[in-house]
C-alpha cells in the first residue's frame, strides 16, 4: 500500500536520526573508512526512499542494515579492483585516515586481525558481536543460510584466535 | 584444537574491540537524504529500454516492408512460453520476445523456469530467480512476491548471485509466503505483495 509523502517524510527523518549513527559505525567496521561509510549509509537511505512503497515500516531498519552491508561490499570490491588494476604513483597506504590508529594497542591488534579475514567472515562477526544480531537475523541480513552463518562465525573466530596467538 | 575457553576469550576480546572501534567514529548529524538521484536514476532506467524498443520497431518495420504482403504468423517463430517476470523484464529491457535471435540470445536461459498458476502450498519448483536489477522479488504463479529483505547492490544482485538469473528451488510455504534456495547456500524469503508493489522495469 502506498503511503503519502508527508508520512514518508516524517518516517524517513525519524529513521534517519535514530538509525544513521549506528549504521555509519557498522559501515566503518566493514570498510575502515569514515567517508566511504557515510556514503554507503546515505545511499542506503536513498534506496529505502525509492523502495518505500514496498517496504514494511517495521522492516525498514533491517532493510537499511542489508543495504549498508551490500554497499560496504561494493566499496571493498571497488577498492580491490583499484588495487589490482590501477597504476598508482604511490604505494598503497591503506585508508586515508585509519581510525584504528586511535585505538589502544590491544584493540588495534584485534581490528587488524579482523581485516585479514574473508569478507563474509568479517561481516558475520561484526553483525554478531557488534550489532548483536542472532544467527537468523544475520542470515536474513546477508541473504545466506543459517548454517553458513554458523560456519562463517566459527571459522572467523578460529582464525582470529590463531592470529591473536591466544593472548587474553 | 581450539578449546571453548579460548574461543570465549576471543569472543569477549572481539566484542570489546569492535565496540571500542565503533566508539572512535564520531557521527555528526548528516545531510538529509535527497531524492534528486532517484529521479535521475529513474530517467536512466527508462532511457535504454526506450531506445532499444525504438530500434526494434524500426528493424521490424523494415523487415515487413522488404518481405512483401503480411502473412499469418509462423507458429514456429512465435515466442516460446510465458516466463512470468521474465516477460515483463525482457520486454521492457528490449531483450525479448520478438522471436528473433538477438532477443533469444540476450534473455538469459533459453527456458526460464517459473512457477505455474496452480501452485499450491507445500509445492516446490525448480526456479530461475530474476536478479538483474537486484533481487526484489519474484512472480509466483502470476502473483508478485516481494523479497524480504530485497537484496540490491548498485542496481544489481549482491556478489555471489547469478545475473540475470539465479537457478534454484522455490517452495511455496503458504498462500503468501515462499522461500527460494539454491546450491550456493542462498536463502531468500518472499512474501505475497500487491500488484502495485511489482517494481518497474529497469535496464
Amino acid at each position: 500500500m502506498d503511503r503519502p509523502t508527508a508520512e514518508w517524510d516524517g518516517a524517513l527523518l525519524g529513521l534517519y536520526e535514530s538509525q544513521r549513527p549506528g549504521l555509519v559505525r557498522l559501515a566503518v567496521l566493514l570498510v575502515d573508512d569514515r567517508a566511504a561509510a557515510e556514503d554507503v549509509v546515505q545511499d542506503a537511505f536513498l534506496a529505502l526512499q525509492r523502495r518505500w512503497h514496498a517496504v514494511d515500516p517495521s522492516a525498514a531498519a533491517g532493510y537499511l542494515r542489508t543495504s549498508v552491508v551490500n554497499g560496504a561490499r561494493s566499496v571493498l570490491r571497488r577498492r580491490g579492483v583499484a588495487r589490482r588494476h590501477l597504476r598508482v604513483a604511490e604505494p598503497d597506504e591503506g585508508p586515508a585516515a585509519d581510525l584504528a590508529l586511535l585505538l589502544d594497542e590491544e584493540h588495534r591488534e584485534v581490528v587488524e586481525a579482523l581485516r585479514t579475514l574473508p569478507r563474509r567472515q568479517r561481516e558475520v562477526l561484526v553483525l554478531r558481536y557488534w550489532s548483536e544480531l542472532s544467527e537468523a537475523e544475520i542470515a536474513t541480513t546477508l541473504g545466506i543460510a543459517r548454517g553458513t552463518v554458523k560456519s562463517s562465525a566459527s571459522r572467523g573466530l578460529s582464525a582470529l584466535e590463531q592470529r591473536l596467538g591466544g593472548r587474553p | 584444537m581450539t578449546g571453548n575457553r579460548e574461543l570465549q576469550d576471543v569472543e569477549a576480546r572481539l566484542r570489546a574491540s569492535l565496540h571500542a572501534y565503533a566508539e572512535v567514529v564520531e557521527t555528526a548529524p548528516g545531510r538529509r537524504p535527497v531524492a534528486d538521484r532517484s529521479a535521475r536514476s529513474s530517467a536512466r532506467r527508462w532511457r535504454t529500454p526506450a531506445l532499444v524498443a525504438a530500434a526494434v520497431a524500426a528493424v521490424t518495420a523494415a523487415v515487413l516492408l522488404l518481405s512483401g504482403p503480411l502473412s499469418a504468423p509462423d507458429p514456429i517463430a512465435a515466442p516460446a512460453t510465458s516466463t512470468a517476470e521474465g516477460d515483463l523484464e525482457a520486454a521492457t529491457d528490449g531483450r525479448g520476445s520478438s522471436g528473433d535471435d538477438v532477443g533469444a540470445a540476450a534473455a538469459g536461459p533459453a527456458d526460464v523456469l517459473t512457477v505455474p498458476q496452480d501452485a499450491a502450498a507445500g509445492d516446490s519448483y525448480p526456479f530461475d530467480l530474476y536478479t538483474h536489477c537486484g533481487i526484489l522479488g519474484a512472480d509466483v504463479g502470476g502473483v508478485w512476491f516481494a523479497a524480504d529483505p530485497p537484496l540490491v547492490e548498485e542496481s544489481g544482485p549482491p556478489a555471489g548471485w547469478g545475473d540475470p538469473y539465479q537457478r534454484g528451488t522455490l517452495t511455496l510455504e503458504s498462500a503468501d509466503e515462499a522461500v527460494f534456495r539454491d546450491d550456493a547456500g542462498h536463502e531468500l524469503r518472499l512474501r505475497a505483495a500487491g500488484e502495485s508493489e511489482r517494481p518497474p522495469p529497469c535496464d
